[in-house]
């Protein structure tokens, strides 16, 4: 694997020529060519824009320019080789992003803080040709190769036109490892198509517009950021990305300050806008919406936010990684009377509730969730078992959600089928934190259940000996605290005799779950928690 | 330095730095938003460990950069609202 670190130089002035090689016919098959239209007719508008910078869609189109032609001039070079991209949300992320589509390549976004291990094991599975980083993003993987670097949209000189990426359709654009069933990572393939119908779709739903501004804090590597990235580059809109939003008064003063237009996030920070933020103390003359999605967020903290934000609309919609990024959305006008539903399937989507023979079943019945369109996924990377038992032949996706459709077709979730749980929008298995621990002391038996802890759902960690030897549980915890990222790091351990156990003898989850009040503080978020705080 | 200041200051040291390898250089001065230590979960772990082991309760307003940019900024925080009593 060759590594190339992107440097931008700062006192680079874009030049009055877009770099050459879009000479290819205008197309809407590939996701490459698809930027590369819309970057020739906004030259100079923004593209990503921070409180210092502007990078312009010149910028961006010579910058991927910079990288598609590094990728292609490589000696090894191959259409859907893997391209694996370690960057924060950055020009330079939309730079390579674009870049390697445009060199035939297949993206495979890493989060920069992501755990050692899971990198490895995400390396492995896709096997990448370049991975893609800056100086300051950088960490080395084992026995990698010395770093290339590029200078990014350097003057340079008038170069050869390119031909058109010869990839698109069907043809795979991105490799987006989540989390699988069983705990390991799983790569959702997205086709070009795929993207494009996605983006076309939410497009279709949301109002975004040419001279929008979206302040971004959802990671572009994850697929609702991936998403926000794809429909605003594609509406030749603006990216707007600021530093300190773990502040939730941050989010509303960038919000205010960089005249964003609208703004996406999680449930989790929904939840700290509201506590912490003073949403709605100040006008946000700019705004027109916000949406939530990546998980659920309690029905009173969705109509606080819509009431806070007014004359602003408050969208929430519903998605997974394997159907690219979004599936259904609620019409802010729905939100008060269709109290918790995720609304209705958005255009291109189609939504059905099923039983366990991929039957639909009536309204109001309980099933699973399975989706159908341009936008489900190929399949999971290199696992055809998996594949067969997430999308059927006939092209229903089985979302793993349970829901029920009312009468005027809004569509409700009743949780997971699964052990999956999501966390700040991170998709987690239990089996990842049980199975670290585990494999380092295996002669603990470990079961991690979700609690919830304010607002956000966490992990308490149940440990049961195997044998006579004591459990050290600061052993443990320093080994979960090493190993796994914040987020899947359980905020209680619990040394138990032995396990709850479940009539078919299997470890009785639930049992579990309703030990974890007592000992985890028992500070359960009260309905009225945050609602008391308002202003 | 009280032996308060102190205690504060190696409880939240440790607090921060055993988040991870990312974490483990942290000190009392390392400016947590500039090095993107502080992402929103850490700020809540922290806000919800300050509730829990002090009994303060950390007020909307107080939830800004000046009180949580680096650990002492914290441990500073946390001194002037111990001094205050508690409704």
């Amino acid at each position: 694997m060759d590594i190339l670190l992107l440097q931008t130089d700062p006192a680079t002035e874009p030049s009055a020529n877009i770099a050459a090689g879009y000479s290819g016919p205008v197309s809407a098959t590939n996701l490459g060519t698809c930027f590369s239209d819309v970057a020739r007719g906004r030259l100079n508008h923004p593209a990503v824009a921070t409180r210092a910078s502007c990078f312009s869609y010149r910028w961006i189109a010579r910058a991927a320019d910079q990288v598609r032609r590094y990728l292609s001039s490589r000696p090894k070079h191959v259409a859907g080789a893997r391209v694996a991209l370690q960057l924060p949300n950055s020009p330079e992320y939309v730079a390579a992003f674009y870049g390697a589509l445009l060199a035939d390549c297949v993206v495979v976004p890493l989060p920069v803080s992501l755990e050692v291990r899971r990198r490895t094991q995400i390396l492995e599975l896709s096997q990448p040709d370049v991975l893609i980083s800056t100086p300051t993003d950088f960490n080395a993987p084992q026995d990698h190769s010395a770093p290339s670097t590029l200078r990014l949209a350097e003057r340079s000189d008038s170069q050869d036109s390119l031909p058109p990426p010869r990839r698109k359709n069907h043809d795979l654009a991105m490799l987006l490892f989540t989390s699988g069933s069983m705990g390991t990572p799983k790569g959702v393939m997205l086709s070009h198509r795929n993207l494009l119908a996605n983006a076309d779709s939410i497009l279709r739903e949301l109002p975004i517009r040419s001279d929008d501004r979206a302040l971004v804090v959802l990671p572009f590597c994850h697929a609702y950021g991936n998403s926000i990235l794809q429909t605003h580059i594609l509406s030749g809109a603006t990216l707007l990305l600021d530093r300190g939003l773990a502040f939730p008064s941050s989010i509303v003063e960038s919000i205010c300050d960089m005249e964003a237009t609208s703004f996406s996030a999680v449930p989790e920070v929904y939840g700290m806008l509201l506590k912490y933020g003073r949403l709605g103390e100040r006008p946000l003359p700019a705004l027109r919406y916000m949406t939530v999605a990546g998980g659920e967020l309690r029905h009173d903290l969705a109509e606080e936010i819509a009431r806070r934000i007014e004359p602003a609309s408050f969208y929430v919609m519903y998605g997974q990684s394997e159907a690219t990024a979004r599936l259904a959305s609620l019409p802010p006008q729905q939100l008060h009377a269709r109290r918790g539903s995720i609304g209705m399937p958005i255009s291109g989507v189609e939504l059905a509730v099923m039983d366990e023979s991929n039957r639909e079943l009536a309204a109001n019945a309980v099933g699973m969730l399975c989706a159908r369109g341009n936008n489900v996924m190929l399949g999971y990377w290199r696992d055809p078992a998996a594949t067969a038992d997430a999308v059927g032949t006939d092209g229903w996706l089985r979302t793993g959600d349970l829901a029920h459709r009312d009468e005027d077709g809004f569509f409700f979730l009743h949780g997971r089928a699964s052990l999956l749980v999501k966390v700040q929008g991170h998709r987690v298995h239990p089996a990842e934190i049980e199975g670290l621990v585990e494999a380092d002391f295996p002669q603990t038996a470990a079961v991690a259940i979700p609690t919830a802890r304010g607002d956000e759902t966490r992990f308490v960690l149940f440990l049961a000996p195997r044998d006579d030897r004591p459990i050290d549980v600061e052993k443990i915890r320093a080994a979960c605290q090493k190993e796994l990222p914040p987020y899947k790091q359980p905020v209680h351990y619990e040394v138990i005799e032995r396990f709850p156990l479940t009539s078919g003898y299997k470890v009785d989850r639930a049992a579990l779950a309703h030990l974890v009040p007592e000992i985890s503080g028992g500070r359960r978020a009260q309905p009225d928690d945050i609602l008391t705080q308002s202003p | 330095m009280s032996s308060d200041r102190k205690k504060l200051e190696a409880d939240l040291t440790h607090f921060v730095q055993s988040r991870g390898t990312r974490y483990a250089q942290a000190t009392l001065q390392t400016d947590l938003l500039e090095t993107g230590m502080l992402d929103s979960l850490l700020l809540m772990d922290l806000i919800f460990h300050i509730e829990e082991a002090y009994g303060v309760r950390v007020d909307s307003d107080q939830v800004n950069p000046s009180n949580f940019r680096t650990i002492e900024d914290t441990v500073s925080f946390l001194l002037k609202q111990k001094a205050l009593p508690q409704a």
